[in-house]
């Protein structure tokens, strides 16, 4: 036990070493051990750079060692472990959220599968379902999305976010079938989508983000009046995302119907929310070039060049769903396994 | 007033030498008081030389003007190079595309400034426009997924240029957009107003060859491509499709070895409206030449 402990303890110096630590065997298993004890930014940061590679093997051993692991300081613990282990998957599914999602997608499942293994769920489950929606509304995959959100029902029915992952399976659903050349939507479809933003909308904790993605939703459609109208109930809430995207969308609709001054009054209102944001910022700027006013358009887009962080762009990752949440997942429950 | 565009326009006398007829109060924004138009003239062996103004014939909504011409291989002048690091640019491609850049650098002439854009998803400025003699701290490039082809383009031709010096902007990517809320539309209308050349290389890819041919499905992709093409010769560049494989700072020399082998022609308009769109058409006086120049300018608001 000791010499594992001083093990584990060398495994930590290194994976905390920077930048480049010299190359060191470290398994699954010990990653997953590391996790447990609260080693969680290192082994992140491990599980980044073994992502480059092919996550099969950390599969692999979680399906065939991760009970052993989970059991192992007897059923005291077990509940614990069984957080970590699931949570410790999720962190390596979303980093091969870009180039291997079917990977990604099976080690989504194993720890679904464990942690619904207990019969009463515990309190963070209901987090993890959250995070795993968020990385398969990420991964765009609606048939994932579709199994996963009748798994979380059936463990938390009550969740009013899973509503909204409901609308948005539809949705995405919807201008699939748009861009299709076999199946058109029809109306039944569309009625289908705005009934299930609707839904999910009914609920307080829902409401903005719904309208939102409502407002937008009738805006890709063309239907302008419903969409300002949706847009306008977002209202002016905490989240600067959404405040962002509320006016970045209410910019583009008054600025198709000839509202130039409108729209650039939307956005630097969406500007306000998130200063640089580029999707604004290059609108912006675009009409104000062409409106000859080119100072302010220029120095709008050099305040864009200023701050273009990935996250600096709430629209970017937009399409993406509850992504954009998924890091405060993980804190989450990150800090319930503390 | 006087000192400072006077001042101007006495340098950019001074670096061309011999130009006859009367100069704009700002040589490289398209007013309506004062019109620049960059002409690149190609016979079958290449750029041709020693045209003077009494050679060209420039028309403003078919109105013959009266135009200096002058050469720009004397003049320094700044670019703005737009790289695409979106995709497949990762690990070892991306260390020879900063070798690149600096290879670039190092083939402009002092006294020429340079900017550098990168894009993925998100435009960013890799170098500020300066001096290419200027030093440059070392410079990391970041790689991501998505492609804002168009917003880089936007960003880029949007930059003022200084009095006296063209402005040509140099966009090198494997063609698709994927993330831009701006489209190759509003690429197109900026060109209309833009004082710089656009030149569009597009990287021959595996991907783009299937698009082009319709055996994949990327329904924004070939319209795109075309307005975005249009866009370029709208500004009297060019866009050219290279083989994926061929260097970065080759397919860069060749634009600018183009833009460097143009002549710039100066009017200012008579016997024309002041405001709106204005057609431009440049031709030879005689021979036969590939003429290729801004097709037209924007003078006042819409």
């Amino acid at each position: 036990m000791r010499g594992a402990g001083l093990a584990i303890t060398l495994v930590v110096a290194v994976l905390r070493a920077a930048p480049q630590p010299p190359t060191v065997e470290v398994s699954a298993i010990d990653l997953l051990e590391l996790y447990g004890l609260g080693e969680f930014d290192a082994v992140s940061k491990a599980v980044r750079d073994a992502s480059r590679g092919d996550l099969v093997p950390i599969l692999e051993a979680l399906r065939t060692q991760g009970r052993e692991w989970i059991d192992a300081d007897g059923t005291a613990l077990a509940g614990r472990r069984r957080l970590a282990a699931a949570t410790f998957a999720l962190e390596v599914a979303e980093a091969g959220l870009a180039n291997q999602w079917a990977r990604s997608q099976d080690l989504v499942e194993w720890a679904c599968s464990t942690l619904r293994n207990l019969r009463q769920p515990l309190a963070p489950e209901r987090t993890f379902h959250l995070a795993a929606i968020a990385l398969m509304e990420g991964a765009g995959d609606i048939a994932a999305l579709g199994i996963h959100l009748s798994h979380a029902r059936s463990r938390f029915p009550d969740e009013p976010r899973l509503l909204l992952a409901e609308a948005f399976r539809h949705e995405v659903e919807y201008w699939r079938g748009s861009m299709s050349i076999a199946g058109q939507p029809t109306g039944t479809h569309y009625r289908g989508v705005a009934a299930a933003y609707a839904k999910a909308a009914a609920h307080p904790a829902n409401r903005r983000e719904a309208a939102l993605r409502l407002g937008h939703f009738f805006y890709r459609a063309e239907r302008y009046d419903e969409a300002l109208e949706h847009l306008h109930g977002v209202g002016d809430g905490d989240d600067e995302g959404q405040r962002y995207l509320r006016h970045l969308f209410t910019a583009w609709i008054v600025e198709r119907s000839g509202d130039s001054d409108e729209a650039v009054r939307q956005y630097r209102l969406a500007l306000d929310a998130v200063p640089g944001g580029q999707s604004a910022s290059l609108s912006l700027a675009a009409l104000l070039f062409v409106r000859d006013r080119r100072e302010e358009a220029e120095r709008v887009i050099a305040s864009s060049l200023e701050v273009p962080s990935p996250a600096a762009d709430p629209w970017r990752i937009y399409g993406y769903g509850d992504l954009r949440r998924f890091e405060g997942y993980i804190r989450e429950l990150r800090g319930a396994l503390q | 007033m006087i000192g400072g565009t006077g001042l101007r326009l006495a340098l950019l006398a001074a670096a061309l030498g011999g130009v006859e007829a009367q100069r704009p109060a700002e040589p490289f924004r398209s007013t309506a008081e004062g019109v620049s138009v960059p002409v690149t003239v190609r016979d079958r062996g290449g750029p041709v030389g020693g045209l003077t103004s009494a050679d060209f014939e420039l028309r403003d909504n078919g109105v013959v003007q009266t135009v200096a011409a002058g050469s720009l291989e004397a003049l320094p002048f700044d670019v703005s190079l737009v790289l695409d690091t979106s995709g497949s640019v990762d690990g070892p491609a991306l260390e020879r595309l900063v070798r690149d850049v600096y290879a670039i650098r190092a083939a402009m002439r002092r006294g020429d400034r340079m900017r550098v854009l990168t894009f993925d998803g998100i435009v960013r400025e890799l170098i500020p426009m300066q001096d290419v003699g200027q030093a440059v701290p070392r410079i990391t490039i970041r790689a991501g997924g998505t492609t804002a082809l168009f917003h880089a383009l936007v960003a880029a031709l949007q930059a003022r240029p200084e009095a006296g010096r063209p402005h040509l902007v140099v966009a090198l990517t494997d063609g698709f957009d994927t993330m831009s809320v701006l489209g190759a539309a509003d690429v197109y209308d900026l060109a209309r107003r833009a004082d710089a050349v656009l030149h569009v290389v597009v990287r021959h890819t595996a991907a783009i060859d299937s698009a082009r041919r319709g055996v994949t499905r990327h329904p924004r992709f070939p319209r795109a491509l075309a307005r975005v093409r249009d866009a370029a010769e709208l500004t009297g560049g060019r866009t050219y499709l290279e083989d994926v494989q061929r260097p970065l700072p080759e397919l860069f020399l060749r634009a600018l070895a183009d833009f460097r082998a143009s002549y710039l022609l100066w009017f200012t308009p008579q016997g024309v409206s002041r405001e709106g769109w204005h057609d431009l058409r440049v031709r030879v006086k005689s021979g036969e030449y590939t003429v290729t120049a801004r097709q037209g300018y924007f003078a006042g608001s819409r």
